[in-house]
């Protein structure tokens, strides 16, 4: 399959032995543009073997990796790569992947020039308000950012950095359900309502 | 050819007809517990055709020994 542009491996029970044979056969196959490798077996040495694999495939456009344990340790392996190789990288989905604050941090260093992002998908990772403003700082420049999503973490005031970005962006669906969001944050979504021309949907449930 | 469960005797000429196939852009055959024996006949078959761009197996078990000729 030289023309090989898109691969969903979901739920296929690949470890970091098999990622390493997908990794072997995806050499040379720099058409990828979609790797989604949902709910399987990997840890931070996984997501170091797919670090490897997406390397040289700089066409990648959407890398989903959501329900699997990669742990600060991976996301910072992930975040190399997407520093390194990952221009053009749209959408990114690390859902229920344990990364926490550091994990988080790491990411948005790396993720500080990408201007071509979309779509970000970071619900229960275990973060907190103690990452926000790295990752507040990060999404300035996501001019082209529709999604977020972080549901079910720990975030408190910190999503006032965040609501006061996506004021300038072009976002249609904002996802802070299931965190700790404090009544002061209300002035901070009321400002962010009254500045997007763009939102569709803000899931801001279950906060207490 | 999703959330199917294909037997062996589906696989072979599905398998066959992969190998000849040139215009089929995407193949999807997730749900399908697709035994270690038919893994060999989609990789095989996979492993020739030039012209798929897109390929889902989410649901199967790539574990199975002979997953990793799939991959």
């Amino acid at each position: 399959m030289p023309n090989l542009q898109k691969i969903s491996l979901n739920s296929c029970n690949l470890d970091s032995d098999l990622l390493q044979v997908l990794s072997d056969a995806l050499v040379g196959k720099d058409k990828l543009t979609d790797l989604n490798l949902y709910s399987n077996d990997i840890n931070s040495e996984g997501a170091k073997v797919i670090a490897g694999l997406l390397s040289d495939k700089v066409n990648l456009k959407c890398l989903g990796l959501s329900n699997n344990y990669i742990g600060h340790g991976g996301a910072r392996e992930i975040a190399a790569v997407c520093q390194d190789s990952l221009f053009g990288l749209t959408r990114l989905s690390l859902e229920s992947n344990l990364i926490g604050n550091m994990g988080l941090m790491g990411l948005s260093k790396a993720l500080i020039e990408n201007e071509t992002l979309e779509e970000i998908y970071l619900y229960n990772n275990e973060v907190d308000d103690d990452s926000m403003r790295a990752f507040a700082d990060m999404l300035k420049n996501k001019k082209k950012l529709r999604v977020i999503g972080l549901e079910y973490n720990k975030i408190r005031n910190g999503a006032e950095w965040i609501f006061d970005v996506l004021k300038t962006l072009p976002v249609e669906r904002v996802m802070f359900s299931q965190n700790m969001l404090q009544p002061t944050i209300g002035e901070s979504i009321y400002n962010f309502l009254l500045a997007t021309k763009t939102l569709k949907e803000l899931r801001i449930n279950q906060n207490n | 050819m999703v959330k199917n469960q294909l037997t062996d005797a589906a696989i072979a000429p599905l398998a066959q007809s992969l190998m000849r196939t040139k215009d089929l852009k995407s193949v999807y055959m997730s749900h399908n517990k697709i035994s270690n024996e038919a893994l060999v006949m989609l990789a095989d078959a996979l492993a020739v055709n030039e012209g798929i761009e897109e390929i889902s197996l989410t649901h199967n078990d790539l574990s199975l020994p002979n997953g990793v000729r799939l991959i």
